[in-house]
Formats: C-alpha cells, sequence, structure tokens
C-alpha cells in the first residue's frame, strides 16, 4: 500500500510577462490544445479570446434563476396573502401585486446571486488536487509569474512534443507535472 | 457635410445648418399661431418639449462632470459630442423665456391662473373633488356661498405663496440656467483650451475644480427644477423624490441621444473606427442601468403613495387613471421599463451599433412619454388630450437644439485630440 505510481499528468511552462501570456495562449489555442490553462497574477484584458473561449453559459442560468425566484415570490405571496392567510391590510385588495413588489425583487436578486455564485464555482472546475500544485515554481503563480499548463487528458498530448512545443513559443523552464497516485 | 479625417473637423455643414434653423424657425411660428386658439394648450405643449430637450443638455453636463471626477477613460471619445449638446443649456434658457410668459395658463399657484378646464378654481377643486366626487358644485356663485368656511387647501396654497410666487419663480428659473451655462460654458472653454495649448495637468485640474462643485450645484438645481417646472402644476401635492426622478430621466435620454447620434455617424463613415463596439456596449450598459434606476424611482414614488393611501397625495395618481390617461400610465410602466429592460439585457443588443440605436429611439419617445405624463394631465383632466402644438413645438425646439448642437460640433475637432488619455479610450476594452 505504502508503493506510490508516479504518472506524468500534463506539463508547465513559464512566461515572462502579461504580454508574452496572451500571445503563448492563442499560439496554443492554433495547436489546437483544448485541456490547457493560462495561470497569471490577475485578470488579463481579451484572455478568454486568446483561449478560444466560447461565451459562458452563465448569463442565462442566472437569468432563469432570476425569473424562477421572482415568479416564485409573486407565488408565495399570493399564496399566503390570497389563499391561505387572508389578511384585510390598510383596506386593500388581498392581491396588492404593489406591495409585492420589494420581495419579487429581492428573491429575485437573492435567486440570481446564489446562481452566479454556485454556478462559477461548478463551471470553472475548481479542484482541490489539481496537477499545477506538484510544481514548485508554480506557487509563484499568485505573486509575479505566468504560466500555461497543459493537461494530459488532452487528446493532443504528449509528454516529449507537448514540452517542445512550450518551449517553442518562448516558454521558460518547462517542466513536466509528476503526480503520485497513491 | 464632410469629414476631414486629417483634423477631425466636419466642415461644409451649411445645408444641414439652414434646414434646422428653418425647421426650427418655422416649427416655433406655426406653435406660436396656437397662442391665438389655445394658450393653454400651447403653453402645456412648450413646456413638455422645452423640458425635453433641456433634459438632454442636463445629462450630458451630469456626464461630463463625472467624467471628470472619476477620470473616466473610456468616455474620452464621446466626450466632444456630450460638451456639444451640454453647451445648447444657455440657449434652451432664452428658449424657456415663453414659459415665464406662461405662468398664468400653467401654474395654477398664481392668483392670475387661467384654468384650462370648467372649474374655475381648478387647484382647489382637484382636492377637494377626491373627497366628496358626489357633491361637485355646477354653479359658480354657489361655490363662493359655501367658500364662506375656510378651505383647509386654499390655507395650504396660502402658505405655499412664500416660495410658489410668480416673481420668485422667475428668479429661481434664472439662477438654475445661470448655474447651468455657467458650469458648461467653463468646461467647454477649458475643453477648447486642452484643443490649442494641449493636455497638462493644470488644464485637467481645472477641469476637476469646476465639476467638483459643478456637481452639488447641479444635483440641487435639478431638483428644484424638477419641482418647480412640472410638479407644482399641481401645487398641493408633493413628493421629495420627484427630482430624482427628474434627474433620472435626464441620464437616460442623454445616453439614448449619444448612441443615436454615434450611429448616425458611423452610418457617415466618421469616428467609426475610433467609437467601437466596446463604447456601445458600455453605453448601453448605462442605458439600460439609468432605465432601471428611472424605474426604482418611479416606483418607489408610486409605491409610498400607494402604501399611505392619502388624498392629498394619491390624486395625482388619480388624475393620471382617468380616461386615456390609465392607458398611458401602463405604457409607461411597460414600455419604459419592462420592454426595454428586457430587451437591451443581452450582451449582443447593447454591442450592435443599430440595435442600440433602435432600442435609443424608443426610450427617447418613451422619456417624452414619460414628461407629457407628468406635465400634460393638468390641462386635460378628464382624460387623454393631445394638440397638434405638441408636434410643432417639439419639431421647432428640437431643431433649434440640433441647431446649435451641430454649429458648435462643426466648429471644433469631432474628438479631443490632445487628452492625455485618447489612446486608451480608443482600445478600451470592457
Amino acid at each position: 500500500m505504502s508503493k506510490t505510481k508516479s504518472r506524468t499528468a500534463g506539463c508547465i511552462a513559464e512566461f515572462a510577462g502579461p504580454g508574452e501570456l496572451l500571445k503563448a495562449a492563442e499560439k496554443v489555442r492554433d495547436a489546437g490544445y483544448k485541456d490547457f490553462d493560462c495561470h497569471s497574477p490577475f485578470p488579463i484584458h481579451g484572455m478568454d479570446e486568446a483561449m478560444g473561449e466560447k461565451g459562458s453559459m452563465l448569463g442565462p442560468l442566472v437569468g432563469l434563476a432570476a425569473f424562477l425566484g421572482g415568479s416564485g415570490a409573486l407565488l408565495m405571496q399570493w399564496w399566503m396573502s390570497a389563499v391561505d392567510y387572508k389578511v384585510v391590510i390598510a383596506g386593500k385588495p388581498f392581491f396588492s401585486y404593489q406591495a409585492f413588489f420589494p420581495v419579487t425583487f429581492s428573491l429575485a436578486v437573492l435567486f440570481s446571486a446564489g446562481m452566479a455564485v454556485v454556478g462559477m464555482l461548478s463551471m470553472i472546475k475548481l479542484r482541490f488536487h489539481h496537477p499545477v500544485f506538484y510544481s514548485e515554481r508554480f506557487k509563484k503563480a499568485s505573486d509575479d509569474m505566468f504560466f500555461i499548463s497543459v493537461l494530459s487528458d488532452d487528446p493532443i498530448f504528449s509528454e516529449e512534443k507537448t514540452q517542445l512545443f512550450l518551449e517553442s513559443i518562448g516558454g521558460a523552464y518547462v517542466e513536466a507535472l509528476r503526480v503520485d497516485d497513491e | 457635410m464632410k469629414f476631414n479625417s486629417e483634423s477631425f473637423v466636419i466642415t461644409d455643414t451649411g445645408k444641414i445648418l439652414r434646414l434646422f434653423l428653418m425647421v426650427g424657425v418655422a416649427g416655433l411660428l406655426l406653435s406660436l399661431v396656437g397662442i391665438i386658439f389655445n394658450p393653454s394648450a400651447f403653453f402645456h405643449s412648450y413646456l413638455t418639449s422645452v423640458i425635453f430637450w433641456t433634459s438632454i443638455g442636463l445629462g450630458a453636463l451630469f456626464m461630463v462632470m463625472l467624467h471628470y471626477l472619476v477620470n473616466a477613460v473610456w468616455s474620452v471619445v464621446i466626450r466632444r459630442v456630450l460638451e456639444n449638446i451640454l453647451i445648447t443649456l444657455p440657449v434652451m434658457g432664452l428658449l424657456f423665456i415663453p414659459v415665464l410668459f406662461g405662468i398664468p395658463y400653467l401654474y395654477s399657484w398664481n392668483d392670475n391662473y387661467e384654468s384650462p378646464s370648467h372649474s374655475e378654481n381648478h387647484a382647489i377643486s382637484i382636492v377637494s373633488d377626491a373627497y366628496a366626487e358626489e357633491t361637485v358644485i355646477e354653479d359658480d356663485s354657489e361655490h363662493e356661498d359655501v367658500g364662506t368656511h375656510t378651505d383647509p387647501h386654499k390655507e395650504l396654497l396660502e402658505k405655499k405663496k412664500a416660495f410658489l410666487n410668480t416673481p420668485f419663480f422667475i428668479i429661481r428659473t434664472i439662477i438654475y440656467f445661470l448655474i447651468w451655462s455657467l458650469i458648461a460654458v467653463r468646461i467647454y472653454k477649458n475643453s477648447l483650451k486642452q484643443d490649442r495649448d494641449g493636455a497638462s495637468d493644470a488644464n485637467d485640474g481645472a477641469g476637476l475644480r469646476i465639476s467638483a462643485p459643478g456637481m452639488i450645484l447641479f444635483a440641487l438645481t435639478v431638483s428644484f427644477a424638477g419641482f418647480d417646472w412640472m410638479m407644482s402644476l399641481d401645487p398641493l401635492w408633493y413628493s421629495t423624490i420627484y427630482g430624482v426622478y427628474f434627474f433620472s430621466g435626464c441620464i437616460v435620454s442623454v445616453m439614448a441621444f449619444v448612441s443615436v447620434f454615434s450611429t448616425w455617424l458611423r452610418g457617415k463613415n466618421i469616428l467609426a473606427d475610433i467609437i467601437s463596439e466596446e463604447h456601445y456596449h458600455t453605453i448601453g450598459k448605462l442605458l439600460f442601468g439609468f432605465v432601471i434606476f428611472w424605474a426604482y424611482m418611479a416606483f418607489s414614488q408610486y409605491l409610498l403613495i400607494w402604501y399611505a393611501n392619502i388624498p392629498e397625495e394619491t390624486i395625482w395618481y388619480h388624475h393620471r387613471w382617468v380616461g386615456g390617461w390609465k392607458f398611458i400610465s401602463v405604457l409607461i410602466a411597460v414600455a419604459h421599463f419592462t420592454i426595454p429592460f428586457i430587451f437591451l439585457m443581452p450582451k449582443n443588443m447593447k454591442r450592435n451599433p443599430k440595435i442600440l440605436s433602435f432600442w435609443a429611439i424608443w426610450i427617447l419617445v418613451m422619456h417624452w412619454v414619460d414628461l407629457y405624463w407628468n406635465i400634460q394631465p393638468n390641462l386635460y383632466p378628464d382624460g387623454a388630450g393631445f394638440s397638434w402644438m405638441d408636434v410643432t413645438s417639439m419639431i421647432g425646439i428640437g431643431s433649434i437644439f440640433l441647431y446649435f448642437f451641430w454649429k458648435n460640433l462643426s466648429k471644433n475637432p469631432i474628438l479631443t485630440l490632445k487628452d492625455r488619455k485618447l489612446g486608451k479610450s480608443v482600445n478600451y476594452v470592457n
């Protein structure tokens, strides 16, 4: 049981700055890689396009959540005030949509905010054990370094060729990510 | 019209200018004919139109001051267009003069008020009606007999006379336009100085020094202008949010105007590669945001009045729920907010200049309907009415507005070429 099996889960290369990273990302995209990622301490304008990312589905999902939240709120208030527990308030009709608007609006905002957070977390494929964490140098990605990582799940990944390719587009300190599976 | 792509100056605008001037003068003269037949209708139409075009100028004044205060980058490419809108404010001040002559026909707090409706003491009867709709007094002589006991509303109106009286109203209106014109001219001159002498810290600092106190003065004057010009049409009614409501309409209309105008320029291949779809996206986002802000203000005003249900307050909405006004009230809720809200939400709608300007024109029309709905129930208390003078005064004042807008626009480069942030602004990405 103590025996560990080591395998290559991908490779990583370092780039000098945000501009270089952007150009390199375009080349990796054009080479046909799909399962790669760029790591930078701050957001870079135009990176979505350089990486060939398509528009996110998050917007429509948030819209749907807002609609569900809003209509759910209206339904709830209608049921409570006009069906289940009728109380005359200030002589107004039981179903006074004017009074229900603030709650409707708030629940629509709450649902869409919740959907935005949960949807974002589930769509960015956040993992606790990402292969890049096996690289010592990668720790600087949150400080002042710029990286591109290509994972071995990619159909055209090959340990040698990908490393050579990353070197050819200007990557420094190219290294294979050795992962210890237990 | 020709465009010099070296100096960024539009030349040969004589033909357009002549057209605007001719249409403008013709529209105003034609409206003036109406003063003989129906002065009340003329002044209500004129007030609606002059406030509509002034509100675009006010919105531009706000946007440029905001631009300086937050040191904005993206708006550098449209700064000159905005500046040419705000410099029409002094002209709008002159065009506002007829309204001052129309005070007896517009504002019932005035002693010489000539009511457009049948009841002679309109201001008082509108609220009294809400209490006892059955006991409408039909004979005027009888009204005086009954009126021997003190009417609480008449008393209230007397107390308000310290603020709502003709000389003070005129003085206030002059002060508003003086303040706006002063800020506008100083901002405009500072911008032209930048064109001449180049950008410097002193020049940017001057813009900031005008805008910071200007913003405070703007907030106060716009609020009070809304109270004076529109809210005091019903002198017994009051809403503290009304000034912000008027302000939100100003911003909505200027963002709409800018998107229509820059799309039109794009069609003429002017600034087509400078005002990019990223800028349209931002203009669209602001338009979208301020449409929501407008709705927020409008609904806040409505909700509180609806909840409290006090006759003095609800009467304003009651007047807008009579006859055809009911349809217009619903139309404003649907077409000024709901439809643009849904259709301006997707990214593509904002990034396509032609689609964006379609919605911008839609919103401009609805902004006019909104002002019309605020002002004209005073003239047509029994249900929505329409007068041909609404059209002629709108076209007349609009053409004069566009005449001065174009005249200033063609005198100077259409872009603030010396601005240090210009390059950054052109390459701006959302």
